[in-house]
C-alpha cells in the first residue's frame, strides 16, 4: 500500500520521503559548529561549554575587581579605585557578550568580536598601568640614588 | 559546508589581531613580574637564611610569583593561538577555541590567586588582631 491508495479513514500511511521536509539536524563529523554562510557561524554544544565557562570566570574576575575598587574607594585610594572599576566593568561587559554568544542564534561572531574587543581593551589598559607603575617606581628609585649620591 | 571551513572576515581579523598583540604583551609583562618576584624571593631567602621570618617571607614571595607566571604563560599561549587565527586559513574556529581556552585558564588562575590572597590577608589580619 502506498500513499496514493491508502484508505480514506484511519491513521495516515507512513510517508516514505517528503522532498519538502526540513533537513535533518545531523551533527558535523568533526564536532565543529555550523558555518551558516554570509559571515554567520553557530558554535556547537562543546564550544558553547567552553564559552560559557570563560564567561563565568571572566564575570568572577570582574566582580573581584569591582569589590577591590569599592574597598579602595573606602580607603580613599581614588586612582586605584578608578582603575579597578574600569577593568572590572570591561570584564563584566566581556562576560555578557560571551554569554550572548551562547544564548543567541545567528549572532555568534558579532558577539564574540564584542567580547574580544572589550577583553583586549582591558588588557591594553592593564599593560599601560603596569608600565606606568614600573616607570614611577624606577623614577623614584633613581631619585633616591641621586639624592644619596648628592648627599655623599 | 561545515564549521571547519569558516574564515573570519578582514574586519574581524583586525579585532583578533589586536587581541593577539595585547594578550602577548600582558602575558610577557606578567612573566617578567613573576620572574622578578621569584628573583627577589630567592634573594631574600639567601640573604636572610639564618632568620626564619626572612626565609618565610622569601618563600611567600615565591608562592605569590606563581600566579603571574602561570597566567602570563596562558596569556602568551592565547595570543599565539589568536595570531594563528589571523595568519592561517582553514582552521580559524579551532585556533579560536584554543585561544579562548587559554584565556579562560589565565582568568581562572587570577581569580583563584585573588581569592587565596584575600583569604590569607584576612587570616593574617585576624591573627594579628587576636595576638595583640
Amino acid at each position: 500500500m502506498n500513499q496514493y491508495n491508502a484508505p480514506a479513514y484511519g491513521s495516515p500511511a507512513p510517508q516514505p520521503h517528503n522532498p519538502y521536509q526540513p533537513p535533518a539536524n545531523v551533527p558535523f563529523p568533526m564536532g565543529g559548529g555550523s558555518n551558516l554562510g554570509l559571515g554567520m557561524y553557530e558554535f556547537d554544544a562543546a564550544q558553547n561549554r567552553i564559552l560559557r565557562s570563560a564567561a563565568t570566570w571572566t564575570l568572577a574576575l570582574g566582580i573581584i575587581l569591582l569589590v577591590q575598587a569599592v574597598l579602595q574607594l573606602v580607603q580613599i585610594a581614588i586612582f586605584g579605585a578608578l582603575a579597578n572599576g574600569a577593568m572590572g566593568t570591561m570584564l563584566i561587559l566581556t562576560s555578557g557578550a560571551l554569554r550572548k554568544v551562547v544564548s543567541t542564534q545567528g549572532q555568534d561572531v558579532p558577539y564574540l568580536m564584542k567580547a574580544l574587543s572589550n577583553f583586549s581593551n582591558m588588557l591594553l589598559f592593564r599593560s599601560i598601568l603596569f608600565l606606568l607603575a614600573i616607570a614611577l617606581i624606577g623614577g623614584i628609585a633613581a631619585l633616591v640614588v641621586v639624592a644619596k649620591l648628592a648627599g655623599a | 559546508m561545515n564549521g571547519n571551513d569558516y574564515e573570519f572576515a578582514p574586519h574581524e581579523d583586525i579585532v583578533i589581531g589586536a587581541m593577539a598583540t595585547r594578550a602577548k604583551l600582558w602575558g610577557y609583562l606578567s612573566l617578567i613580574a613573576g620572574g622578578l618576584m621569584t628573583l627577589i624571593g630567592v634573594g631574600v631567602m639567601v640573604v636572610m637564611r639564618g632568620d626564619a621570618k626572612g626565609v618565610g617571607a622569601g618563600g611567600a614571595l615565591l608562592a605569590i610569583a606563581l600566579a603571574p607566571a602561570i597566567s602570563g604563560y596562558s596569556y602568551v599561549s592565547a595570543g599565539g593561538a589568536m595570531r594563528r587565527v589571523v595568519t592561517s586559513s582553514g582552521d580559524d574556529i579551532s585556533h579560536m577555541m584554543s585561544a579562548i581556552s587559554s584565556l579562560r585558564s589565565a582568568v581562572r588562575v587570577e581569580v583563584i590567586a585573588s581569592v587565596l590572597a584575600f583569604c590569607v590577608g584576612f587570616g593574617l589580619g585576624v591573627y594579628s588582631a587576636v595576638s595583640r
